[in-house]
């Protein structure tokens, strides 16, 4: 037999490798590389290649960051970062950097960056007109060093699409809602009762809601934080 | 799928967290090639989870979480460049394609510098395939949903991300690579007419 002229498509090498050719292209592609010295040649490249990876040691979970993770559901705002995801996460939208001189909105900047005391359900969720962002994507924007404490890049922070943000700031309202009906419907006796002036929340971005948003959330978060609080967060003038 | 719908029971944030953070954080760690983002990353999935989590529908937990994680290191990726051609002075220690310090190297220090410093060289498209791929164990399908690109663009990402990797490690360790070229061809060289 001849070594044929044709050698094994790139994609096919990888794909033979992951075993995942067709049952009749993984016979061809065999009777192939029986004759065909350079295709075995790639194919061990690959295999090698793919072999170094898999063999390499998993990165351990640094310490702190499952009691992090843990606290997400009291930490975490509930306001979108620049990107917006779909439900399954694929991404839908990707907000375009500008950079502008002073933020577009003022900024609420009550609350501290530290976890909020254990029990209370504060800084859950905060609309995103408010001007929050959530934790993570804060530090993914302008962190630099674990170290070293830098001021976040205002430039990113402060350009944020309007247009996501109305239609987050929309849809959290409505979550909002939902929450203050499930807290009518849950808050017992003895709780936090929202009904002081000022604290009532609305789809204005004046007043936030917190608590669990969904009775999923809720059950998530357990019985001890399963009461929902409320918090206010001012605006900045 | 209704009554396996109706028969699952929420599990709570403590499980989730639990089950999950490990893998995440993995996938974190291969793409983004330092603590620090890996972190950052994982923190942010495990946010949009708890955020996304009344929507979530039984049954694609670990694909859910895939496709956020590796979504938000492109995004992150992005970001960078763009602020990298804002040239603002103060990131440009922040800019995509880092070396890693020694100190780095050395707090990552118990797993696979080399590997890591291989898939930090390649462009972050082929890395999400090769990592979720090698690493992830997803299948060429699972990568297409996950990367929002076609199957062939799957392989043949697949295919030259492994092949700048060999390259990539070639430097660093020359033995591996000799160990390849070494390599007997497979046999049945008699086998056809």
């Amino acid at each position: 037999m001849t070594i044929p002229d044709v050698h094994l498509a790139e994609d096919a090498v990888a794909a033979y490798v992951d075993g995942v050719l067709s049952p009749t292209a993984a016979d061809r592609a065999e009777r192939h590389l029986r004759a065909c010295k350079d295709c075995r040649v790639a194919i061990e490249a690959q295999r090698e290649a793919k072999a170094v990876i898999c063999a390499a040691a998993d990165p351990q979970l640094p310490t702190g960051l499952l009691a992090k993770l843990l606290e997400v559901p009291m930490t975490a705002d509930l306001g979108g970062g620049d990107m917006v995801l779909a439900l399954d996460g694929d991404q839908l939208a990707w907000a375009p950097t500008r950079r502008v001189a002073a933020p577009v909105e003022p900024r609420v900047v009550e609350r501290s960056r530290t976890a909020p005391p254990s029990g209370t359900m504060a800084a859950v969720a905060a609309l995103p007109a408010a001007g929050r962002r959530p934790v993570g994507t804060d530090r993914l924007a302008g962190r630099a060093g674990k170290d070293r404490v830098r001021p976040t890049a205002p430039e990113v922070s402060a350009s944020r699409p309007r247009r996501s943000r109305r239609g987050l700031a929309l849809s959290l309202a409505g979550l909002a809602f939902g929450v203050i009906a499930s807290a009518a419907a849950t808050t017992g006796p003895g709780t936090a009762a929202p009904a002081r002036p000022g604290l009532v929340p609305g789809p204005s971005p004046a007043g936030a809601v917190v608590g669990p948003s969904s009775p999923m959330q809720a059950s998530m978060l357990g019985p001890a934080r399963s009461t929902p609080t409320l918090v206010t967060t001012r605006r900045a003038r | 799928m209704d009554a396996a719908a109706a028969a699952w029971v929420p599990p709570t944030w403590d499980e989730v967290v639990r089950e999950h953070s490990t893998r995440v954080y993995r996938l974190a760690y291969r793409l983004s090639g330092n603590q620090q983002d890996a972190e950052d990353l994982t923190q942010e999935t495990f946010v949009r989870v708890f955020r996304s989590l009344a929507d979530y529908t039984p049954g694609t937990f670990e694909g859910w979480l895939h496709r956020i994680t590796t979504n938000l290191f492109l995004d992150l990726v992005r970001r960078r460049q763009r602020i990298r051609f804002d040239a603002l002075p103060e990131d440009t220690e922040r800019l995509p394609g880092r070396e890693r310090s020694p100190e780095q190297v050395f707090s990552d220090g118990a797993f696979d510098a080399d590997v890591q410093a291989a898939l930090d060289a390649l462009p972050p498209d082929f890395r999400a395939a090769v990592v979720l791929c090698d690493i992830e164990g997803l299948s060429y399908e699972e990568i297409a949903a996950t990367l929002g690109i076609k199957l062939g663009t799957v392989r043949s990402r697949i295919h030259r991300g492994r092949l700048l990797l060999r390259e990539a490690l070639g430097h660093r360790a020359p033995r591996s690579r000799e160990a390849g070229l070494q390599q007997p061809a497979p046999a049945s060289e008699g086998g056809a007419s």
